[in-house]
């Protein structure tokens, strides 16, 4: 806890994350579309998590619990085109004791075409049974 | 499937969706950030406080917990179901999660118009969405925002 108190404490408003950069395949949009029971899902985000992706390379594995998402929709991504997201530190602030992070990531493709933009809130630190998980 | 047709009105509710949680939906969730992004998920595999009894009680849960992205993926599709491509090239929508949702729940998903305006031939529509368990008790809420057309297409 100590450890992850310490990692909190380097970040700032603003700080750039890690980048992602993968494809879109035949094989992980049917795993997706299996996974969430929808055959008409777009992709990515959701399960691939990028904002946690973009985090965890800059900073390693964090725990933490998830309270709030936000996406929005500009163009759904097209078979077989790289994705590239990129990350940084939105927000930070502590309330009542809490230590909370905003995330925010914007994917593109390879030829500049904004995909989606997220924003994920985080509470950062142990969890407890009252507390939400996600 | 997707009717873009705008009939709804405020208060009108869309078609609800139904889920069943079951380990082996939460374990194949997990699987596709790996899947995709390999080592670079930082999701520790398919291994983490979703998919594992151990490292859930490491962080103070009885048992792993579903993803609030899988609530999150639900309630997309209840919005994405009924207005396609305008949702997707536009739309947005805000997820806050209030209660884990665990291996055996069934979830039903829900939304309603809470608000339309209809200018210069597009209707924006705002939607409260949300994730109710078996026990009446909701999950997940949140808002979604679409506009028909999409002013992007």
């Amino acid at each position: 806890m100590t450890e992850t108190l310490q990692i909190y404490g380097e970040m700032s408003i603003g700080d750039q994350l890690g980048h992602l950069e993968y494809v879109i395949t035949d094989e992980n949009l049917a795993l997706f579309r299996e996974s969430v029971e929808f055959p008409e899902a777009a992709f990515p985000s959701i399960a691939v998590k990028e904002y946690l992706a973009v985090l965890a390379k800059k900073f390693g594995e964090i725990p933490f619990i998830s309270a709030k998402h936000t996406e929005r929709y500009f163009s759904p991504p097209k078979l077989g085109r790289s994705i590239q997201v990129s990350g940084w530190i939105r927000d930070k602030y502590e309330r009542r004791g809490r230590n909370w992070l905003v995330v925010e990531t914007l994917a593109v493709d390879e030829i500049g075409t904004e995909i989606l933009r997220s924003e994920h809130t985080i509470l950062i630190g142990a969890i407890t049974r009252s507390d939400s998980v996600s | 499937m997707f009717l873009n047709r705008v009939d709804l009105e405020v208060g009108q509710q869309l078609a609800p969706l139904t889920k069943t949680i079951t380990k082996e939906k939460i374990d194949l969730f997990e699987s596709v950030g790996t899947a995709t992004l390999g080592n670079g998920s930082g999701q520790s595999g398919p291994v983490n406080i979703h998919t594992d009894p151990q490292k859930a009680a490491e962080r103070g849960l009885t048992e792993p917990v579903a993803s609030g992205q899988m609530s999150f993926a639900y309630l997309h599709e209840l919005v994405a179901r009924r207005f396609g491509m305008d949702f997707r090239q536009g739309g947005d929508l805000t997820v806050t999660f209030l209660r884990p949702v665990y291996s055996g729940d069934v979830v039903t998903i829900h939304g309603a118009v809470s608000s339309k305006d209809v200018t210069d031939g597009r209707t924006s529509l705002v939607l409260e969405v949300w994730v109710e368990n078996q026990r009446e008790e909701k999950t997940a809420v949140g808002t979604a925002k679409v506009t028909v057309p999409s002013p992007l297409t």
